[in-house]
């Protein structure tokens, strides 16, 4: 900043108050007082004049920046990125409606509503799951009524109540009613409502895959698929580029500006990291334009790497499942048979049930039999239950014989794993359960992003079969891109620190492509961590200062 | 005086404004601390 008559100003006061002679050498004591106390008036008359002098400037200056910032912040976009997110949502479900890998129930979302019923969730909760799959089948044109339900004796009678009283004011009191009258005569009533669920979802199937095939729009999977993607990436640059949520995160602190402003010593290190002559400054315009993009690609990999490293011991045990398929055969096949008994005895139960309970002209009820059928029918359910559990691997072991092959590759696998939406449940338990965030049905999303995403060539170009080295196949790949990568840099523990660093170049690039400069940026920062002081912040009403 | 801040405020940079910001914030520091209290002086020699 050149000198100006406010600089000048300033250099006046320093020298004129610094220099400024307050005591007088000569003469009496009284005589010094009387000086001191003229020159100390005069020099305060001066400064205080100054200083309101000063204090104006302070607040036609810190005006002018406060206008100049506002004018400089950006929109915000959230509710154009919502749409971005919803339409990459309605991707996401017309490819899944489409595709052969999900089987119809998890289509529909059959699994993740039935997963959460479980023993000694709340009632209101049930009822409520129950309800959302009630208005599934009513979408797909099937009406449920309390025939459907004779999985069991209780959970005839409990949907019974629950379907006649749907639209009661007191429904939550009657069926709490039911649930406790029916409780202590079976302890697992709720987990044989799930299953009388999946029960009348498999009876239905036929139907329900009709009304699939209504949703998805007469696509084909791989339209949908690239439909997917392509609103998926269109979501993900239009967050990572939005100016708004970019400035906010100077804003809030989590970025520090002075790393990102040109000539940073951090910024420069972070380009250099990746560039084999560590100096990027050097290279010329069109490799710099190369590795830009190289630099994003290898960003969006890193992060499905590190995904990959999350779920490869899902791939390993599906992988084990495929190998012993030959044997897992003999063995599904005799527990299926068990399971086939099983059920045609509950069924035989209900039946026996049904009897002891009719009254006609020619007999009445009989209340020994009753018990008895009651009794025999939990029994059977814990015996089915048990088989379920035993069945689980053996089944999804029995599909992968039929759906892969040696020459499947890494996505076939993991596609596979889809087959048993129960398996993998049962996986992400015991992997993840322990992490303090697990949510089963985010663990399902990530999955799923991790599997289709469009930075996953390592998964569909790898043999499942053939033993890989993931982390050397993707430093290969940017090697021959002239990116300087090794496999050490990427291994599992130490994948984190790579993705910070092309996080860090990412970041670059995103607000460079944006419509706002680091130096914008530099400066709303700077003007917002001024405190003008309570007068002049008064004097700024609420629509002139925006932060 | 009003007129000669407003020139000056407009023939600046955003980094120079800042600049002229913060020197003139620090001369309000140093002139407040350059007034002298007599009545606090008085009480010290006391």
């Amino acid at each position: 900043m050149n000198d100006n008559f406010i600089t000048k100003r300033i250099s006046i006061n320093e020298d004129y108050i610094n220099n400024y002679v307050l005591q007088q050498e000569t003469g009496t004591k009284k005589v010094k007082e009387i000086f001191y106390k003229n020159a100390v008036n005069n020099r305060n008359n001066y400064i205080n004049k100054e200083l309101t002098l000063f204090n104006k400037y302070k607040k036609d200056v810190y005006m002018e920046l406060i206008q100049r910032k506002n004018k400089l912040l950006p929109k915000d976009k959230t509710e154009e990125i919502n749409k971005n997110k919803e339409q990459e949502e309605k991707a996401k479900n017309l490819f899944i409606y489409t595709s052969s890998i999900f089987p119809f129930d998890y289509k529909l979302r059959f699994n993740f509503l039935l997963s959460k019923v479980k023993e000694g969730m709340s009632l209101k909760e049930l009822n409520k799951i129950i309800k959302e799959i009630i208005e599934i089948f009513n979408k797909a044109d099937i009406e449920l009524k309390p025939k459907d339900f004779g999985y069991t004796m209780f959970t005839y009678e409990f949907m019974n109540t629950y379907l006649s009283n749907i639209n009661n004011n007191n429904f939550e009191e009657i069926t709490l009613k039911k649930f406790n009258e029916l409780f202590y005569a079976c302890p697992t009533l709720i987990l044989q409502l799930k299953y009388s669920f999946y029960n009348i979802i498999r009876k239905n199937q036929k139907q329900l895959e009709t009304y699939i095939n209504k949703l998805n729009k007469n696509q084909t999977e791989k339209e949908t698929l690239n439909n997917y993607l392509q609103t998926r990436t269109k979501y993900e640059e239009s967050y990572d580029k939005d100016e708004f949520y970019n400035l906010n995160s100077f804003l809030d602190k989590k970025k520090n500006i002075t790393d990102y402003i040109d000539d940073s010593p951090t910024r420069i290190k972070y380009f250099n990291t990746f560039e084999p002559n560590n100096d990027f400054s050097k290279l010329k315009d069109e490799v710099k334009t190369t590795y830009h993009d190289s630099i994003i690609d290898l960003y969006n990999t890193l992060r499905t790497l590190k995904d990959f490293y999350r779920y490869e011991d899902i791939c390993k045990a599906i992988l084990k499942l495929y190998d012993e398929r030959k044997d897992n055969t003999t063995a599904y096949n005799s527990k299926k048979k068990e399971l086939d008994q099983e059920n045609k005895k509950r069924e035989t139960f209900y039946k026996e049930y049904l009897k002891a309970t009719k009254k006609s002209l020619f007999s009445k009820p009989n209340k020994e039999k009753e018990r008895l059928s009651k009794l025999h029918m939990n029994e059977s359910f814990d015996k089915i239950v048990t088989l379920n559990n035993e069945i689980c691997e053996l089944e999804l072991s029995n599909i992968l014989n039929k759906k892969l092959n040696d020459a499947s590759s890494l996505y076939d696998l993991f596609a596979s794993s889809y087959q048993s939406y129960e398996y993998l449940e049962k996986q992400f338990y015991k992997l993840f359960e322990k992490e303090t965030d697990f949510d089963l049905e985010k663990e399902f999303e990530r999955y799923f992003y991790f599997i289709f995403s469009p930075y996953n060539f390592f998964l569909r170009k790898v043999n499942a079969k053939g033993g890989y080295d993931i982390a050397t196949i993707v430093s290969e790949k940017y090697t021959l891109l002239n990116i300087n990568l090794s496999k050490e840099d990427i291994v599992s523990d130490k994948i984190d620190s790579k993705i910070m660093d092309t996080s860090f170049i990412k970041k670059v690039y995103d607000v460079e492509s944006s419509n706002i400069t680091f130096k914008q940026i530099n400066f709303i920062v700077k003007v917002n961590s001024i405190d003008p002081g309570e007068e002049i912040k008064f004097l700024i009403t609420p629509e002139k200062e925006v932060i | 005086m009003q007129e000669d801040i407003k020139t000056l405020i407009d023939s600046l940079d955003d980094e120079s404004l800042l600049e002229l910001y913060n020197k003139i914030d620090t001369q309000i520091t140093f002139l407040n601390n350059n007034i002298i209290n007599i009545d606090e002086d008085k009480q010290e020699e006391k």
